[in-house]
């Protein structure tokens, strides 16, 4: 090839460049420029979904917690002192571990005492549960509505309260919201939960850890004696399963009462 | 986008800027029910049963 004939097809060559930049150039980028900004806005949203679920969820619930207790302390008047009469509820499904039972409460000879309690409005102050095992600590509320969950932890309405008689169902977030139940899985047979509500503090012993799917609905049934119900997301970061944590009641204020009538009519 | 939805609006710029914000809070306000419709549904329920 001549030098003549390479200056020729250099030059037809950059004649034609800026016609190929036109043809392919803004076809490219603008491809490249969409996808970077969809990508940029899917960040975006991805971490503000971060923020809002780990940051913004607990940073109010954990504020809603000092509120809470300052509300308990002033619910004085759902609790009064009556004659104990035991509903009519079937046994309980739950089989409770060999090596827990029999729990050594002792009855009085007299008449025991009870303190009955009525349930407080749709997202007031119920009590305070502490499980030391799982590092539990919190106030929870009256209704396990998306609303009164806000603060992390709530009674279920139409189930007996923490120290009644019936089975207490107390669900809780394991991940947004302050997370109360974070750590509810370290949880082993034996162990010990307290709530303190109006009527006292009532101390139950955890008998039964399963898993369930959130339709399972009959773990929140009434049963005879004093039970609590534990509820909350499994595995962690997830909605598809329930850990449910069954405990009984081994202490408390209304337990001579419940437990012995119980005994009478033979479970728990 | 944003520059090409503020021009498309009618009016003077302080008219145009409170409209601005007001969409800006609008859309705020779906992306949160957004977070919290998908918070509550894939991420954590509350751990109710039923």
């Amino acid at each position: 090839m001549s030098g003549v004939r390479m200056e020729e097809r250099v030059s037809t060559i950059r004649a034609e460049l800026p016609r190929i930049a036109i043809r392919r150039g803004p076809a490219a980028s603008t491809v490249v420029y969409v996808m970077a900004r969809t990508v940029v806005v899917a960040g975006v949203v991805v971490a503000g979904f971060l923020a809002y679920q780990f940051g913004v969820t607990s940073f109010f619930a954990t504020r809603a917690q000092a509120d809470l207790g300052a509300r308990l302390a002033a619910d004085t008047g759902r609790a009064v002192v009556v004659p104990f009469t035991a509903p009519e509820f079937p046994a309980s499904p739950i089989v409770v571990p060999v090596d827990l039972a029999p729990f050594a409460i002792e009855l009085p000879g007299s008449a025991p005492t009870f303190v009955a309690e009525t349930p407080p409005a749709l997202g007031e102050p119920v009590g305070r549960i502490t499980i030391t095992t799982a590092g539990v600590d919190w106030f929870f509320v009256e209704g396990v509505d998306r609303d009164s969950l806000r603060s992390g932890a709530g009674h279920m309405s139409g189930t007996a309260l923490p120290g009644q008689p019936g089975n207490a169902v107390i669900s809780g977030h394991r991940t947004t919201h302050g997370a109360p139940f974070l750590h509810l899985d370290r949880v082993a047979a034996g162990d010990m939960i307290t709530v303190a509500t109006a009527s006292g503090v009532h101390a139950y012993q955890v008998v039964d850890i399963r898993l369930v799917a959130p339709d399972e609905t009959w773990v929140t049934g009434q049963w005879e004696g004093a039970w609590l119900t534990l509820t909350t997301c499994n595995p962690v970061f997830s909605a598809r399963e329930r850990l449910v944590v069954v405990a009984r009641l081994v202490a408390g204020p209304n337990a001579a009462a419940i437990l012995g009538a119980a005994r009478s009519g033979g479970s728990a | 986008m944003i520059r090409r939805i503020y021009q498309s609006l009618p009016g003077p710029s302080p008219v145009r800027i409170l409209a601005m914000t007001l969409i800006a809070l609008l859309l705020l306000a779906v992306l949160l029910v957004f977070y919290e419709w998908l918070g509550t549904t894939l991420l954590d329920s509350g751990g109710s049963i039923g």
